[in-house]
């Protein structure tokens, strides 16, 4: 069997071929054993290949797409909310240091020899004299 | 069919609008289509599970892209083609690290009593592992012209390949299937 016979049996398998063609191969099945066995087994492997065809995935398919889609908005709305305050950090982190620098050198404002995390947050020393400044 | 596709323009435009309900009618309408192009690539399994759900995916991400110019059926088609290739592209790199002979499938006996719908499934299965025993090239030929119906123009244009190249990997491959499925006796 040639090649160009087997891409014939193909054509007409899938309805490739045209009116002229399709008459001639008739034809040509009609005069040749061979070829019409060929083609009955052409079209029983078809046949299987069709039989075979899967038309679903596993059960509930759409929504788990749905819930996938709505999972990677999520992530890319939180990709997105970082890539826009990315270029804000460097500049939080200076205005971090400067308060806390400033604070430092402000230290004796909060009272004597405050320790080192009390100086820079400049926050006075958490005793019942301050809890009953602040109360009043 | 015309109908369809000016329902699948409303749809699409719908789901654009982040209409999910409408985006979960066009999964719904076009899942058959993408499972027989998967599935028969990949075989049935959670890959191909998560490779149908990745061509929805991406779908999804390039709706503002679509413009209609192919079926939606086509443009998906090509998206579960080209994933499923990737996938069989990364199922034989992980094989040749992690070979066991626990990965080759045999395939099942033919059932010869009169079940129909049994004897239907071990065929379908038999089927489909001599399919996974083809070059993906001409695994996705197969697939495409003979389960999906492609013409041999549409599916040159699906696989970015020459028509000729289409029909010679279609007889190659088609060849290949029937020695194949006469060492199983379900062809004769």
């Amino acid at each position: 069997m040639t090649d160009s016979y087997r891409n014939e049996m193909l054509k007409a398998l899938t309805g490739e071929l045209s009116a002229s063609e399709r008459e001639a191969f008739e034809r040509a099945l009609a005069d040749d054993d061979a070829l019409r066995a060929e083609w009955e087994r052409l079209q029983k492997l078809s046949g299987l290949l069709q039989e075979s065809r899967v038309d679903s995935f596993r059960p509930f398919f759409a929504t788990r797409v749905a819930q996938r889609i709505k999972s990677e908005r999520e992530e890319n709305l939180a990709d997105a909310l970082v890539w826009l305050f990315r270029p804000l950090a460097p500049v939080a982190i200076a205005v971090v240091a400067f308060l806390a620098l400033s604070n430092w050198n402000e230290r004796e404002l909060i009272g004597d020899d405050p320790s080192f995390l009390a100086a820079i947050f400049a926050a006075a020393p958490a005793t019942p004299e301050a809890a009953y400044v602040l109360d009043m | 069919m015309s109908e369809q596709v000016g329902t699948d323009r409303a749809l699409i435009d719908q789901a654009r609008a982040g209409d999910e309900a409408a985006l979960r009618t066009l999964i719904e309408r076009y899942e058959p289509q993408v499972a027989a192009t998967v599935v028969g690539m990949l075989g049935p399994g959670d890959e191909a599970d998560d490779v149908g759900q990745e061509t929805f995916v991406r779908f999804y991400q390039s709706l503002d892209k679509f413009r209609g110019d192919a079926a939606l059926g086509t443009y998906l088609t090509r998206i579960a083609i080209n994933l499923s290739l990737n996938a069989l592209e990364r199922r034989k790199r992980q094989r040749w690290r992690f070979w066991s002979r626990d990965d080759e499938q045999a395939p099942p006996e033919p059932s010869v009593d009169g079940r129909d719908e049994q004897a239907a499934s071990e065929r379908a299965q038999a089927v489909q592992a001599a399919l996974d025993q083809l070059k993906p090239a001409f695994r996705a030929v197969v697939v495409l012209r003979m389960i999906e119906g492609y013409s041999t123009k549409e599916t040159a244009a699906l696989l970015e390949v020459a028509e000729g190249t289409v029909l010679s990997r279609l007889a190659r491959g088609m060849k290949q299937l029937e020695t194949i499925l006469k060492d199983e006796a379900l062809y004769d």
